[in-house]
């Protein structure tokens, strides 16, 4: 079936409406239907936008059982949000908030970002040093990884890198 | 300025930027934070861009009349959020405007490095110098698990968000554009419009942008984002070669009909002259018109915009307004100085 508005693509979308008693049918294509005051009426009342994706993501899955009380509880001491108020704007309160509700976050971080683990860019006080020590272990497992396979080149190029951090920490 | 130059690969790029994401340990967010927190702030930011090593000018948003705030908006210097006058903030701006630094927008401090064309790597070195010089003064909300702690968890992790200004007419003509865009969703990257978060791709300009920030080191997200980006700019070029291929009479009477316009008409709304700007931009990418440059395209694409007339000819009028941008324009494609 043609779609009844443009009459070149393939109707997608059907829809029954009841008005006053009278039974009215559309034939639409996606593109048209999209366009249409029923849908904009449908969509006027959601939304889109990546805070309500990422309420979703946090709040927990209704039927499984929480250890600890409720999920939705919890409040940061630092700058007293509660976590109910998180899952409805997605945006944290301070920096704290992460400490507060770390269990709850870890998960849906890993789902955001494929993972939980920063191993970029650290300041170099409050953080520096624990991050250097992270990417030498990393790096150590890189190497350990480059021997196995023989590609001693990168071996090479990764053990002097390790010697340089190394060195660095010593530094400072 | 920065957006008015042309760089590298400036037939397709129009500018890049990164942008960092940083905030103090120990105040709330902007948003959570009271009136005496945001004000710390903007105090503690102002102590620490005396002492460092670039030349930053501070300037107070919220005694900015609305038109100066959207006309810097408009040249990409704020985010539209900044506009918003329930938070106390302010900006750092460098004497050239390729620094700008956001305070109290989302996060306490947003360091933003901008340049003409594709150079996402000498942005990045800008943006790391001047996180350097505010970490001297500044104790940053850091996390040895989540690293540098944003308000919006998006952002967590390298708080690094790279991005490039792209002109695809070609591939916005063809209809390969959503496809584009769902492929590069699945690979990480947002695509947005012109101007940011909700905004459309008015004449034909799109902002990518990669949207993981963490569990990478900030060299690899940027040499990933290279490596597509390089891609769109492949695939805009071999579809321009195509369409013009095809019917090469036809889109040579499509865009210089839009240059025709251009100079010739006497009212002209913004849309419009975004989306005839776009046909010319592509007459030149395609070297039908030989006489303008990249620059004098730019100058043109960001004076045509509402809050820079006002703010440059004191017109508040909209019919008025319509009236001076095209005589802008034409003094422009027209004008003695293109070479």
């Amino acid at each position: 079936m043609k779609c009844e508005k443009c009459n070149k693509r393939e109707a997608t979308t059907h829809l029954t409406k009841i008005v006053n008693g009278y039974k009215e049918e559309h034939h639409l294509c996606s593109e048209c239907a999209a366009n249409s005051p029923e849908y904009k009426q449908m969509e006027s009342s959601m939304n889109f936008g990546i805070g309500d994706f990422l309420t979703g993501m946090f709040s927990s899955p209704k039927k499984q059982p929480t250890i600890g009380g409720d999920i939705e509880s919890g409040v940061c001491p630092t700058c007293g949000m509660p976590y109910s108020e998180f899952l409805s704007t997605g945006k944290l309160g301070c920096g704290d908030c992460y400490g507060t509700f770390r269990n709850r976050l870890e998960r849906p971080l890993r789902q955001i970002h494929g993972t939980a683990e920063h191993i970029g860019k650290a300041p170099v006080r409050g953080g520096g040093e624990v991050m250097l020590d992270k990417k030498i272990t990393k790096l150590e497992s890189e190497l350990n990884a480059a021997v196995l396979k023989q590609d001693f080149e990168t071996a090479a190029r990764l053990r002097d890198e390790i010697k340089d951090l190394k060195n660095n920490t010593k530094e400072a | 300025m920065w957006y008015t130059e042309s760089g590298n690969e400036g037939d397709v790029v129009l500018s890049s930027r990164i942008r960092l994401a940083r905030n103090i340990k120990g105040i709330p967010f902007p948003r959570r934070a009271d009136a005496e927190q945001q004000n710390k702030v903007i105090e503690l930011c102002k102590a620490a861009a005396k002492k460092g090593g670039i030349k930053l000018n501070y300037i107070d948003i919220n005694s900015m009349k609305d038109y100066e705030k959207q006309a810097i908006a408009e040249c990409h210097l704020i985010s539209p959020q900044m506009m918003d006058d329930s938070v106390k903030r302010g900006v750092f701006l460098s004497d050239d405007s390729s620094v700008s630094v956001l305070v109290n927008e989302e996060d306490h401090l947003r360091i933003q490095c901008m340049e003409p064309g594709f150079n996402v790597q000498k942005c990045f070195r800008a943006a790391n110098e001047v996180d350097d010089d505010f970490e001297k003064s500044l104790d940053f909300a850091f996390d040895s698990k989540f690293g540098y702690l944003t308000c919006c968890p998006t952002n967590i992790g390298t708080g690094m968000r790279a991005s490039v200004m792209v002109h695809l007419p070609a591939l916005t003509m063809s209809g390969s554009i959503n496809s584009i865009i769902d492929s590069l969703g699945q690979l990480g990257m947002t695509v947005r419009g012109i101007f940011g978060e909700g905004s459309k791709a008015t004449g034909n300009i799109y902002q990518i942008s990669n949207q993981t920030t963490l569990g990478e080191t900030e060299e690899n997200i940027l040499e990933r984002f290279e490596q597509i980006i390089t891609e769109v700019i492949d695939k805009e070029r071999e579809m321009r070669k195509r369409i013009y291929e095809s019917d090469k009479y036809a889109i040579q009477d499509k865009l210089m009909r839009s240059f025709g316009e251009l100079t010739n008409a006497v009212i002209l709304t913004s849309s419009e002259a975004m989306s005839r700007l776009s046909d010319v931009r592509f007459a030149v990418e395609l070297g039908i018109i030989n006489n303008i440059d990249y620059k004098s395209i730019n100058t043109a694409t960001y004076s045509v915009l509402p809050a820079n007339i006002v703010k440059n000819y004191n017109t508040t009028d909209a019919a008025e307004r319509d009236l001076k941008r095209a005589e802008i324009v034409r003094e422009i494609l027209l004008g003695g100085d293109n070479k």
